[in-house]
């Protein structure tokens, strides 16, 4: 009923434009704005707040994520010494020194936390939930209650995954992946609240894509056509859309391992699989370990656009506001990012060239991942285009973008090597991957939440970050981040295997053991360069400066708002009369025309 | 969606007011970044005594056709990075703003698009098309080498351990004369060898640095892979896909000899072992066990 009440406030109004909408606006605000703390900042509806609760909750659990990849990176560089300070205390009965099975947990859960509860939260769940009813001039999502509960249906995930941890036997060790059978048959209570935890982050993404989906299609302001839409907006639908189709597949998926684990069925499990000296499954069990590895991949692949497209989308609204000038081919952009959302679904058989399914399949599989390469370079190319003749304005933001361009060339080039199946038979398992994965979703992912961060924490709280700071933070993070993945390339052409927790047992990966302390070390100088962010992340929230609503002189209609908006976000629903990035317009003096600005049509020159 | 508006590029007003003062730019700093991390990598790869064209493990098989790939993809990336990374570099220094400066306005080109698309994209399906006939080679059991003239050897894997099975004398699998071996794959020079690959439990990787082959093993499937190597010597047969704690020491060696001492091996094994019931044979009796169904 509050959904609907909620819609037809917002119908109302937009109607009431022309006239004196005022009122109207006025009284939905008196009408709508929760007064205690309780119903105001933490069971919210509205969207702002909860995709603040979003990121924060995202920035906490990267603590945790990278923490764990610490470890990950102390056991490669020094796989026989005592873990310094935890050891003792960890690994009483191993003289302090990390065993086997807590390093495959210490893997597994880096990834999962990092996928499922930083990446994917951050930029549907906390960008997708602030931008996109403010940058399509929208009073709140279409369901707000929905969306309050997309958020609080992570605490139990969030529950789970803490939960994983305590249990006798520690949490999941099978890999991200949890590739069955050994995620089917692995004891212990840590894989099963993994795969319940990872379930209920799969709800929250589907009622989050509904949300997004309806709300792009249903609440656009007066004048906001699709094609007059922000990049940003145009990757979260088209993230949303590719959420919405995906996650169930991945949610049924696991609701199948979870039977497999509680109730003993046989969807992975063949009747032939022994472990210790016992028989799994009853005979004539016909499970298909494959189907697992086709379910998975059907969800991650696609997942791992969902993780990349947000981003892209605000690289492509950072690099025109501050190099002054329109985004060079946006419709070739929208189609481009159309065109990897579709391809998407037709390359998930690229991480299975080796898995023993029929080498045919993976000839078809790698000709549509090369080609899935294509729109990539169609964005990059367009990048470049947007930062030819303009007048490039350097901030934290801007950098970090610039990054994200830098970076996203070579994650996107590393993966033509894997697309190519006789090179991919040498690689795959590698390091290579783990370079590949990490150039995607860190210097990725990660750089385009920070360049996004940067960019609308002015609008988030009204004050901005510190630019110094941020530079310090920048070019840190570029170093090492560069430093650890870069030469992981290198390790894995070397036949370095991922997952192991002892190189030294391969007499011929010994000679990548310098290069392995290179790599833990920035990584950790790397970690240590993000409190540098967390300070001023934390601080400014109420120490920054004030900079008004609109710092960056933008176009989008999230700049038309107060910097922070009030509670339904714009006095008067604004009208669009075009598209957002009409810089050095040539129809004003000033070099930016916001999509609100009404002109009156120029005498003929 | 303003792609008409190209027609502005060149000719708009001279700007009335001059943008605000731009940050203080630092140029060549993308530049100095890269550069560390260059430099930084170059020393500790020389410290360790590895050269460039070392760094894959040595080839000793005959699918050479993987590295030609590999460095044929790698020049190609290798020009698209330099162009990019170039022109990402050469716009960020040239394009900073200046006082009194106005951006170019401008949508997009429609040419350039096209440019842009079809020119990797045509890369792109060529290397395509180019490395299918490869991969057939190494993969589809259609172009394996015939089994009469190939060495045959039976492959098992469990938690965490690699037996090997030989037809024994009589060539034969499933007699008493079988031959089998933990750990250790005793294989003869310059010979076509066809390996026929099971696992008890979980999924494996039979991986072969040296000779660029990989392979999942799947319970409940027998997986056939074929290679052949020309060099002799002792080289590591690695678990490459995770399978439980002791993933990391699950590990055996490739031993290549030449066919004198292979046969020599071959029969030493046999009369160790002696005749004895297959049945009895605790590796036939996985092997029988992964047929259950």
């Amino acid at each position: 009923m509050e959904i609907l009440a909620g819609r037809s406030a917002q119908v109302s109004t937009a109607h009431a434009l022309p006239g004196t909408p005022h009122a109207v606006a006025h009284d939905v605000h008196h009408h709508d704005e929760p007064r205690g703390f309780w119903r105001k900042y933490v069971f919210s509806r509205d969207h702002k707040i909860i995709g603040i609760q979003f990121l924060v909750s995202s920035i906490l659990w990267a603590l945790v994520g990278g923490g764990l990849a610490m470890l990950v990176r102390y056991k490669l560089a020094w796989p026989q010494a005592q873990l310094p300070l935890l050891g003792d205390w960890l690994f009483p009965e191993n003289n302090g020194v990390m065993d086997a099975q807590f390093y495959n947990m210490a893997f597994t859960m880096h990834a999962s936390v990092m996928i499922f509860l930083v990446i994917i939260p951050a930029l549907a769940g906390g960008f997708g939930n602030y931008l996109i009813p403010l940058m399509i001039g929208a009073r709140d999502m279409a369901f707000p209650t929905l969306n309050m509960l997309s958020y609080w249906v992570m605490w139990p995930a969030f529950g789970c995954f803490i939960a994983s941890f305590l249990v006798e036997g520690g949490s999941a060790a099978t890999g991200w992946t949890a590739y069955t059978p050994l995620s089917a048959v692995e004891l212990g209570w840590g894989q099963t609240l993994w795969v319940i935890g990872v379930i209920l982050v799969g709800w929250s993404s589907i009622m989050g894509a509904v949300n997004y989906i309806t709300t792009i299609i249903k609440l656009r302001a007066p004048g906001m056509g699709l094609f007059r839409m922000p990049m940003s907006v145009w990757a979260l639908f088209i993230t949303a859309i590719l959420q919405l189709l995906a996650t169930p597949v991945l949610g049924s998926a696991m609701i199948c391992l979870l039977a497999e684990r509680t109730l003993h069925t046989s969807f992975f499990l063949p009747d032939s699989v022994v472990i210790g000296d016992a028989y799994a499954r009853h005979a004539g069990a016909d499970g298909q370990p494959l189907l697992w590895q086709h379910l998975f991949w059907f969800y991650s692949h696609p997942a791992v656009y969902i993780m990349i497209l947000p981003a892209m989308g605000f690289v492509s609204d950072i690099l025109p506001t501050f190099a002054r000038k329109p985004l060079f081919g946006y419709r070739p952009m929208v189609y481009s990012i159309c065109g990897i959302a579709g391809l998407g679904f037709i390359v998930w058989g690229h991480h299975m060239f080796q898995s023993g399914m029929n080498p045919y399949l993976g000839t078809a599989f790698m000709i549509s991942t090369m080609m899935i390469a294509l729109p990539s370079a169609v964005k990059v190319f367009n990048w470049l285009g947007t930062l030819w003749g303009g007048q490039i304005r350097f901030s934290t933001a801007m950098r970090f973008a610039c990054a994200f361009v830098s970076m996203f060339i070579i994650g996107g080039l590393s993966g033509v090597f894997m697309a190519a199946t006789p090179v991919d038979i040498q690689i795959h398992d590698t390091y290579f991957i783990v370079a590949h994965i990490h150039y995607v979703l860190f210097t990725g992912s990660i750089v385009g939440i920070f360049g996004g961060l940067y960019y609308w924490f002015p609008k988030m709280f009204g004050r901005a970050m510190d630019e110094r700071l941020g530079k310090w933070h920048f070019w840190l993070t570029f170093v090492f981040m560069n430093c650890t993945f870069f030469a992981m390339h290198i390790v894995g052409m070397g036949g370095m295997q991922r997952r192991i927790a002892d190189p030294m047992v391969y007499e011929g990966l010994h000679r990548w053991m310098p290069l392995n302390r290179f790599m833990t070390v920035s990584a950790f100088l790397l970690f240590l360069s993000q409190i540098l962010f967390l300070w001023n992340f934390f601080k400014s929230i109420r120490g920054g400066e004030r900079v008004g609503n609109n710092p960056w002189d933008a176009n989008g209609l999230e700049w038309h708002a107060t910097s922070p908006p009030w509670f339904e976000n714009f006095q008067v629903i604004p009208t669009v009369h075009r598209g957002p990035y009409e810089y050095a317009s040539p129809e004003v003096a000033e070099d930016f025309l916001p999509q609100t600005r009404e002109i009156e049509k120029a005498p003929a020159s | 969606m303003n792609m008409h508006s190209d027609v502005h590029d060149h000719d708009h007003p001279a700007p009335a007011a001059p943008p605000p003062a731009p940050a203080k730019p630092k140029p060549g700093a993308v530049v100095i970044g890269f550069l560390v991390l260059l430099v930084g990598e170059i020393l500790v790869l020389s410290n360790a005594g590895v050269k460039f064209p070392d760094i894959q493990p040595r080839n000793i098989g005959t699918f050479h056709v993987a590295d030609t790939l590999f460095y044929v993809i790698l020049a190609v990336t290798g020009f698209f990075f330099f162009v990019t990374q170039g022109l990402l570099v050469y716009f960020l220094l040239r394009y900073r703003a200046r006082p009194g400066g106005r951006a170019v306005h401008t949508h997009g080109n429609h040419a350039l698009e096209l440019a842009w698309t079809f020119i990797p994209g045509l890369i792109l399906f060529a290397l395509a098309v180019f490395q299918t006939g490869s991969w057939g080679s190494m993969k589809y059991t259609g172009e394996f080498p015939d089994e009469k003239n190939a060495v045959v050897i039976q492959v098992f894997a469990k938690q965490f351990e690699w037996h090997f099975r030989y037809a024994g004398p009589d060539g034969v699998f499933g007699t008493s004369d079988d031959v089998t071996k933990l750990a250790d794959m005793h294989i003869p020079v310059d010979r076509d060898i066809i390996i026929k690959m099971r696992t008890r439990d979980v999924l494996h990787s039979f991986w072969l640095p040296n000779v660029r082959l990989k392979q999942d093993l799947l319970p409940g499937l027998t997986i056939p892979q074929w290679f052949h190597v020309t060099e002799t010597g002792k080289f590591e047969i690695v678990c490459a896909e995770l399978c439980g704690i002791g993933h990391t020491t699950m590990r055996a060696f490739l031993i290549v000899e030449t066919e004198a001492e292979f046969q020599a091996w071959l029969k030493q094994q046999h009369e160790t072992m002696g005749d004895h019931d297959p049945k009895e044979d605790a590796m036939w009796k996985f092997w029988q066990e992964g047929l259950r169904k």
